[in-house]
């Protein structure tokens, strides 16, 4: 009984210092589990953007001994720069061509794929093959193909009597261009994941508005199909958007931002600017400038696409 | 509204066959529920019904029209799921007026948007906002009109269901195991006020469950599915009480019918745990099974009673006893239905005596169809 | 019935000439890959050439440039940028999703903020930082910066939030380590994902172009994308067979291990897709 009260007595103290010690042994291997990441993630992402931001306010360029802070002479050079104007026209264009055109023809291909009986996979896997080619290989046998004098586009349209050109040469038509690649390439990444969400659709709805005198295909996608992959639809938009943006791949290897800047966007301006003329702070304050964008963009995904729960 | 008429109808999936040559009769009007266990095929006869899926042969008419290769949106039939299957993005008013707004508007006036815009289609809509209304104010959920299928509670989500079903005057109704989804308490209700919805459109219904309460207390016929076949149909009574076939009387009525070895011997005597039951048949001599619901045993002072057996376990249910019994000869323990007052004479552990009525025996041959008995005691003395 | 068959016939017809504008830069560049120059010089589309040229291109783009080691350079890096970010990832989102400790939101709360940073934006400053400390053009290069992947521990943060804690607890029981838990309880749990990730980050490695491009100098590091490009300025101008056979070349690993483990690919794409 005294025992039994003394261990009793002599225990609570020595448990709580336990929970106490063994909380401490779960902070220190949690920590020691997670400090490579949480280092690397200061060294190579949050330091480099907090470094792009300091860049951009000095006069800082690679090989200079030291430099001085100039606030915002850096960005006000950045608004007086016509080639900084074309470059962000340049994409805004590039990805309000790309978004629509991957976007309508993804979802024309996820449609069709799904609604026919035979060979779905194999369509599937035709459609998907473009996302899986290295782009830069495919920049070269597209420009191969848009060669004017024994290109396969210009062939076809000859046959139908358009004009051969060197459309990756001509101001008007270079942008284009580019832009058709990118929907060639998305068009199966995007397709992907509208199967996806059409997958996610209960064939219960489909039956139902059968039942309910829903005759065609047509009527039938505006009500089902269309409101129901709404939320995967902006989805899909934003993160077309967000790559888009990032087009550099077919610009440096195909036009170099030519001609006379006609294919001139952001990266390859900062690409330029940093790496080619080594003026990092201009290239700083242009990173700074095409951050704003992504970061824009994917907080309108996070507070708006995946906050918008219609329904459920 | 019309009559349905399922002829010969049988279904295969690849090798499996689901439905075999399966014929039903349904006259205008009527309450008929599909019931059977899960994967007896009851829920594919409805689809077949609705149009959603194929007959591999066979025919279905609504009164003398054949509908065989008419689509589902030309039949005119409504259904409500199992899910509801209601437009998670459409209030319900808009749930609701989709079949009208199909038969109604054509397809430009159908476009989002157009239909406020276009004169022809203004009208229509304040046809079809009445009419939405009228179903609204029957179902009482007229204060449920502006929410999303997502703010609704399941019971309010199965009434716009049900809804959506009878805005419009379909040949008719086919349910879904409709009230699966509901918690217990809510099913009862519904139960009582599908059935009265029935009474007063006057309406033929369809109704599959793979609940017998349900069937028995909605239906003016039960249609009873066992792997594909059509096994029996008649009115609640008669599937109660006059099982045609041994999965019929076991599938039917809670608890379940109690069911022991039994003996046709070769003078037509009829046999139970080797006691004689006073009927006679004229079925071949063989083993054979005897049903016996709960209620048509009763408990008998010792001595008096025909077998006896053990107390196994006691269900209280308030206003009656299950008790559970078994003796040596039984394969497993059989049931007692009890009125409250005899509960003070059992224990578990207890030794009882039990008896019947001959009249309440259903006597199944070895292959589970029923065989006819006769009571004749006079029949069983003189071959004695 | 008929009318089914109908609607099937027109949607494959469509499928059909949609495949054909898919594939045509596919066909180009294998057709092309097999000609010789004076028939490709008269711009034929015919799929069989007229003089196989097939040896010539393909020995010429294995000769005329180091093809060989840029894919050996392309495997060397996709890897061991994989194998890092495992190793570095794992344990991280293990702490985040199975452990409780001070500072675990905070922790989370950067992985959500470093998702947001293309890699175009951090090239400057880890390009000045290389530079000075001397480690530019070098396989270093390639890989350090791929390292850390925020996206590889969010995704398998979110997937070991789905592993039950009793898991966890019974190996605990059993007297294994927490890092031996990461290793040998949560990693084989977490394979469909991992799967995923792999094949997301083989990918994005396998064609990266940007960081290659910008930190590398001696063509013994090149990996296939540069090679192709460097190709193409350089060694043939209009030899378009050669420059077909290399391009045919780098797409093939990827493109054939995508036909092999076709429904792995689109799954793994799907799910990383979401990022």
């Amino acid at each position: 009984m005294s025992t039994h009260e003394a261990v009793q007595a002599g225990e609570t103290p020595s448990f709580a210092a336990a929970s106490v010690r063994a909380r401490m042994r779960y902070q220190l291997i949690a920590t020691m589990l997670s400090a490579p990441a949480i280092a690397l993630m200061f060294l190579l992402l949050i330091g480099p953007v907090v470094a792009v931001l300091l860049l951009s306010f000095t006069d800082w360029s690679l090989g200079d001994s030291d430099f001085n802070w100039v606030d915002m002479a850096t960005y006000q050079e950045m608004v007086e720069d016509d080639i900084f104007w074309k470059a962000i026209a340049n994409t805004l264009i590039y990805v309000g061509i790309v978004i629509p055109g991957s976007i309508i023809l993804g979802l024309g291909a996820a449609l069709l794929i799904e609604s026919v009986t035979v060979g779905r996979s194999f369509w599937r896997a035709v459609y998907f093959l473009p996302v899986m080619s290295t782009l830069i290989a495919m920049a070269v046998v597209w420009e191969f193909m848009l060669n004017a004098k024994f290109g396969m586009v210009s062939q076809v349209l000859g046959f139908f009597g358009v004009e051969a050109k060197s459309w990756l040469q001509e101001p008007d038509t270079a942008l284009p261009a580019l832009c058709l690649i990118a929907i060639w390439q998305a068009l199966g990444f995007n397709m992907v994941l509208f199967m996806a969400g059409l997958t996610s659709i209960p064939r219960e709805l489909h039956n139902a508005a059968e039942v309910d005198g829903v005759r065609s295909a047509w009527d039938r996608f505006w009500l089902v199909t269309w409101p129901l992959l709404t939320p995967v639809t902006m989805f899909v938009a934003i993160i077309t958007a967000i790559r888009s943006f990032q087009v550099f791949d077919t610009v440096h290897v195909l036009t170099k931002g030519g001609p006379d800047n006609a294919t001139m966007v952001l990266v390859y301006q900062i690409y330029q600017e940093g790496f080619e003329f080594f003026r990092s702070s201009y290239a700083s304050a242009l990173t700074v400038v095409f951050l704003g964008f992504i970061f824009l963009l994917t907080l309108f995904k996070v507070f708006v696409v995946e906050r918008k729960v219609h329904y459920q | 509204m019309s009559s349905v008429h399922i002829q010969n109808i049988t279904k295969s999936f690849g090798k499996v066959e689901v439905l075999k040559d399966v014929s039903l009769n349904i006259p205008d009007g009527e309450f008929v529920s599909l019931v059977g266990p899960s994967g007896c095929g009851k829920s594919t006869l409805l689809r077949i019904i609705a149009g959603l899926e194929q007959q591999s042969s066979g025919q279905i008419r609504i009164d003398d029209r054949v509908i065989d290769n008419v689509r589902p949106s030309e039949r005119n039939i409504s259904m409500v799921f199992q899910s509801y299957a209601l437009y998670p993005h459409l209030s319900v008013f808009d749930n609701i007026s989709v079949p009208l707004r199909m038969s109604r508007l054509n397809s430009i006036q159908r476009l989002p948007g157009l239909r406020h815009l276009l004169p022809g289609a203004r009208a229509v809509e304040k046809g079809i906002r009445a009419d939405v209304e009228q179903v609204a104010s029957l179902l009482d959920m007229k204060q449920l009109l502006d929410r999303k299928p997502g703010e609704l509670s399941g019971g309010q989500r199965q009434r716009v269901a049900v809804g959506r079903a009878i805005v419009r005057e379909p040949h008719a109704f086919l349910l879904d195991e409709p009230l699966s989804n509901l918690d217990a308490k809510l099913r009862v209700h519904m139960r009582t006020e599908i059935a009265q919805l029935h009474r007063r459109l006057g309406a033929t219904f369809i109704y599959v469950t793979h609940d017998q309460a349900e069937a028995m207390t909605m239906s003016d016929r039960i249609a009873v599915l066992m792997d594909g076949e059509l096994v029996q149909v008649g009115s609640p009574d008669d599937v109660y009480n006059e099982p045609q076939d041994i999965r019929v009387a076991e599938f039917i009525g809670s608890p379940r019918i109690n069911t022991f070895a039994g003996e046709i011997r070769s003078d037509g005597g009829v046999d139970l745990l080797g006691v004689p039951t006073g009927l006679v048949t004229d079925a071949e001599a063989g083993p054979a099974q005897v049903g016996l619901r709960p209620e048509a045993l009763r408990l008998v002072p010792v001595g008096e009673g025909v077998f006896a057996g053990t107390v196994t376990h006691i269900e209280n249910l308030g206003a009656e006893l299950m008790v559970h019994f078994v003796n040596e000869n039984m394969e497993r323990p059989a049931i007692i239905r009890l009125d409250h007052i005899e509960r003070h004479r059992l224990d578990v552990g207890e030794s009882i005596e039990i008896d019947f009525l001959p009249g309440a025996v259903r006597l199944f041959g070895p292959d589970g169809a029923r065989v006819p008995t006769e009571e004749f005691m006079e029949k069983q003395l003189v071959n004695a | 019935m008929r009318r089914i068959r109908f609607g099937e016939i027109i949607k494959q017809l469509v499928l059909v000439i949609g495949a054909i504008i898919i594939l045509a830069p596919f066909y180009q560049m294998i057709t092309t890959s097999l000609k010789a120059p004076s028939e490709i010089a008269d711009g034929t589309l015919s799929p069989i050439p007229r003089e196989w040229h097939a040896v010539q291109n393909y020995t010429e783009a294995f000769t005329a440039t180091p093809l060989a080691r840029y894919m050996l350079n392309g495997v060397i890096v996709t890897a061991s940028i994989f194998i890092l970010q495992v190793l570095i990832a794992l344990p991280c989102a293990y702490a985040l999703s199975k452990l409780r400790w001070w500072g675990r939101e905070v922790v989370f709360g950067l992985v959500l903020f470093c998702l947001l940073i293309p890699p175009h934006a951090v090239a400057i400053p880890v390009y000045l930082m290389f530079h000075s400390i001397g480690i530019l053009d070098s396989y270093a290069a390639l890989i350090v910066p791929w390292t850390i992947s925020v996206f590889g521990i969010f995704l398998m943060r979110q997937f070991f939030m789905t592993v039950p804690d009793d898991l966890v607890d019974a190996a605990r029981m059993d007297g294994i380590s927490e890092l031996g838990i990461v290793w040998r309880v949560m990693l084989p749990t977490a394979l469909p994902a991992l799967t995923a990730f792999g094949i997301f980050s083989v990918i994005a490695h396998w064609n990266d172009y940007f960081w290659p491009l910008i930190v590398l100098s001696s063509r013994e590091f090149y990996t296939p994308p540069l090679g192709i490009s460097v190709f193409r300025n350089e060694e043939f101008g209009f030899e378009f067979g050669p420059l077909m056979a290399a391009a045919t070349v780098i797409i093939a690993p990827l493109v054939i291990a995508f036909i092999v483990a076709q429904r792995r690919f689109i799954e793994g794409i799907t799910l990383t897709g979401m990022k």
